[in-house]
């Protein structure tokens, strides 16, 4: 007998005996066609740091540990971990038997081989700072990994599901990175069919997966830049969501037949972020410049008027979504006079004139939005200098200009505030133009809190130090909308942007 | 001839070298791509480390040369955001782009032309001056308008075609035409003035007076004379066309180079940006030579003064 024909014997017996199992699932039909406006780059998960990456990723490959398709953190190719008790090694055991999409079996060896390459620099992996506390990944028997770090990391299980796909080690090796990017394998419940650049991904429901086996056979992502053209796609049948569409629209997609709204909170915060670290007499490094900055914007009214109610205030950098806020801290009022005194006590008692920085096309009609907190603090008398760029030059600027101001916006990316707090409010931080040692100190102290509780309680108490310390202009955590057909069953975990479709079905 | 030939060949050298010197000061300008590329979560240091990696923190000179010197060998770099060589990347997408500029120049030819030639054999009619109004209309309207219009009407209204995308004949036709839409009003209006002018000559005069049937001045003697005004329109819309696929392509969702081009300027990938400009301007002086070949073809005088 050839080997082929082994093979497929094999093959046959296996698909038999899954089909007969008593865990055996509904055979996935039909098929979900997803409007995007742009979409991945590489598919290779560790080359690639883009939001449509993510989502591919998320349905795609997984880690040790992953994000369910309510966002929860569960165990995914690890049954179980262990942490020792000083935090510095995390000893996963395996799950056995968990099939790649070629039939491979996942062995201890993919695990480490994927982890290593992840954290190599000659991968280039833009992810890699997702991983940096790996010191060590090794495998101490067949069914069992080892990870040592190089420090306490807290959030350490959560960046794995983020940044530590696995990857069959023999397949990779075969194809090479250019062909594996070309055709990835992965072990997640949806598999690769095709990609034509700019056009169109089409995954296919993972019949082998032990656990989550899709619902729809067929998931096809197109991508169309133009809002009003993902519309009228939604709007003729040929797509079935349409996503990201400008909140504007809102309306005209509910007046559509068979076609429902959805408006989904994204975990992202956005903040008018102050430079308090360098510039000389720049008056925002004064408390109470700040504080007045913060009542004098009438952000209720940006919400309803620009964004169409598509926003939930906050009060801090905390974001209902990922990290309950603490329900004490209310956010600054609206409160024009009260102002004006800070400003006054401040010692600019005729007003002052401040320059921000903003994007265009960044973020969600980011230009109208700086606009209107302008309008709104010329009220309380402070003339705002409006410098809008284009988005890639003022991100490619960014570290290198002085920016007074700047209306910026921190997305959500492994469901802990962290990544908010080290990048974003730090003073180490890159993208930080803050500074408060008693915050600095805090915020390292977190990186050593594994425990949940202890860790959203204390991400709290620096959440309510930056807000009295008036550390940036608080605004809210954004929401996206979606044009969904009324007969698809899908709803997406608060705060989850990584959409995911296992679950996803259609009504009969 | 061929010394005609040559020279044309080196002004052609000449420029292309000039466009690629342009397009990357321009990409070094808008800043560093760095910051595109990578997540916020990455500290200062490993951003440094990045740059290295990816060659730019070398002085821009360098980097130039070290571009052009690939570039002579066909190698024009690979994509930070793809992950592939750029040439092939850019040459998978390059079909899509020249199917539709096609498209559009034969629509622009097609409806141009002959409505040009309408208005000229009966100047200052009515029909006349509908084409010379609804041409008015159509070099004025911007494309994204015309594109969004024509999907409205064709695909929601009356659900003829489809919206968006790259299936089959029936979804050219409305990028096609969006795209096609400007060229066709210069083309119409340009036949219409040369045929005018032609058809005012003294040789269709001397015609006239033999008694040829107009038939025969209209579609011989007179068609013949304004091919070589025509070739050199056409040609000019043909590279504006495939460089001006930008917007259609980014409304129709056409996976062409236009839209990658203004994706990649978008996310930093500066390589692709740059073999893209690359690879057009060489189009471009291509075209531009074709065409002159075209003129000994046509026309007699041209042959026989060189």
């Amino acid at each position: 007998m050839s080997f082929r024909l082994t093979a497929k014997l094999l093959l046959r017996s296996t698909l038999l005996l899954a089909l007969l199992s008593p865990a055996a699932y509904a055979v996935p039909t039909g098929k979900i066609t997803i409007a995007v406006p742009s979409e991945p780059g590489t598919l290779d998960p560790m080359r690639s740091n883009n939001r449509y990456n993510h989502t591919f990723n998320a349905n795609m490959f997984e880690a040790l540990f992953v994000r369910d398709s309510r966002a929860e953190l569960v165990p995914g190719l690890a049954e179980s971990v262990n942490i020792s008790s000083d935090g510095l090694t995390y000893t996963f055991k395996l799950r056995r038997g968990v099939r790649f999409h070629d039939g491979s079996t996942m062995t201890a060896d993919d695990v480490k081989f994927s982890m290593d390459r992840a954290t190599n620099p000659a991968t280039k992996n833009p992810m890699a700072s997702f991983l940096k506390a790996i010191e060590r990944v090794d495998i101490a028997n067949p069914d069992t990994i080892v990870v040592k770090l190089k420090e306490r990391d807290g959030a350490f299980l959560k960046k794995l599901a983020f940044a530590g796909w696995v990857i069959p080690r023999r397949y990779f090796e075969s194809v090479g990175e250019e062909g594996f990017a070309r055709r990835p394998i992965g072990s997640g419940p949806f598999k690769f069919k095709s990609r034509s650049i700019n056009e169109f991904i089409e995954l296919e429901a993972n019949e082998l997966h032990r656990s989550n086996v899709p619902k729809v056979k067929d998931l096809v992502y197109r991508t169309i830049p133009e809002d009003a053209v993902r519309l009228a796609e939604l709007q003729t049948g040929r797509v079935d969501i349409a996503t990201e569409m400008p909140p504007p629209l809102m309306e005209r997609i509910e007046a559509l037949k068979d076609v429902k709204a959805v408006s989904h909170p994204t975990g992202a915060v956005y903040w008018v972020v102050f430079n308090v670290k360098d510039g000389k007499d720049n008056p925002v490094t004064k408390l109470k410049v700040r504080q007045a900055l913060n009542y004098g914007i009438d952000k209720q009214a940006i919400i309803k008027g620009v964004l169409r109610g598509q926003a939930t205030q906050v009060a801090g950098a905390l974001v209902p979504s990922i990290t309950p806020p603490d329900p004490t801290l209310k956010p600054y009022p609206y409160d024009p006079a009260m102002a004006r005194k800070l400003l006054a006590e401040a010692g600019y008692p005729n007003g002052l004139k401040v320059e921000m920085y903003g994007s265009v096309g960044r973020y969600t009609l980011d230009r109208d939005i700086s606009l209107a907190i302008a309008n709104s603090l010329k009220g309380i008398g402070v003339d705002v200098d409006l410098k809008l760029w284009e988005s890639s030059k003022w991100v490619g600027d960014l570290g290198k200009k002085y920016y007074p101001m700047s209306y910026q916006e921190f997305g959500n990316t492994i469901f802990d505030p962290e990544g908010l707090m080290i990048f974003g409010v730090h003073t180490k931080a890159f993208w930080s133009f803050y500074t408060n040692p008693q915050v600095d100190k805090l915020i390292d102290e977190s990186m050593a809190i594994i425990d949940t509780k202890q860790r959203n309680a204390h991400f709290q108490k620096i959440d309510r130090l930056l807000h009295e310390d008036a550390s940036h202009i608080f605004l809210w955590e954004s929401k996206i909308v979606m044009g969904v057909k009324d007969k698809l069953n899908w709803t997406p975990a608060p705060g989850d942007t990584w959409f995911k479709f296992w679950d996803a079905s259609w009504q009969k | 001839m061929l010394s005609y030939l040559l020279g044309r060949l080196w002004h052609a050298l000449l420029c292309v070298l000039g466009v690629s010197v342009i397009v990357f000061a321009i990409t070094n300008l808008i800043g560093d791509p760095v910051n595109l590329l990578l997540p916020p979560e990455v500290s200062s240091a490993d951003r440094q480390a990045y740059r290295e990696a990816l060659g730019l923190d070398r002085d821009p000179v360098t980097q130039y040369l070290i571009f052009l010197s690939k570039a002579v060998q066909g190698d024009l770099g690979v994509s930070y955001r793809f992950n592939v060589p750029v040439l092939e990347l850019v040459l998978s997408r390059f079909p899509a782009t020249v199917e539709l500029a096609l498209a559009a120049i034969v629509f622009a030819v097609l409806v141009g032309m002959s409505t040009g030639i309408v208005s000229a054999i009966w100047p200052g009619t009515l029909v006349d001056r509908l084409v010379q109004g609804v041409s008015l209309v159509g070099m004025a309207a911007p494309t994204f308008w015309v594109g969004i219009m024509l999907i409205l009407l064709f695909s929601v209204q009356l659900q003829l075609l489809p919206t968006a995308g790259r299936s089959g004949w029936s979804s050219l036709v409305l990028p096609a035409i969006t795209l096609g839409w400007y060229s066709t009003a210069v083309i119409s209006r340009m036949t219409r003035s040369t045929m005018l002018e032609v058809l005012d000559s003294d040789y269709i005069r001397m015609s006239v007076l033999k008694g040829t049937p107009r038939r025969v001045i209209i579609f011989k003697h007179s068609l013949k004379n304004i091919l070589t005004t025509m070739v050199t329109i056409v040609s000019l819309q043909l590279v504006v066309l495939l460089a001006g696929a930008v917007i259609t392509e980014t409304i129709f969702a056409w996976p062409g180079i236009g839209r990658l081009l203004i994706q990649s300027a978008g996310s930093g990938d500066y390589p692709v940006v740059q073999g893209i400009t690359l690879l057009c301007s060489l189009l471009f002086v291509l075209i531009d030579f074709v065409t002159d070949l075209l003129y000994f073809a046509i026309d007699p005088r041209i042959r026989h003064n060189l």
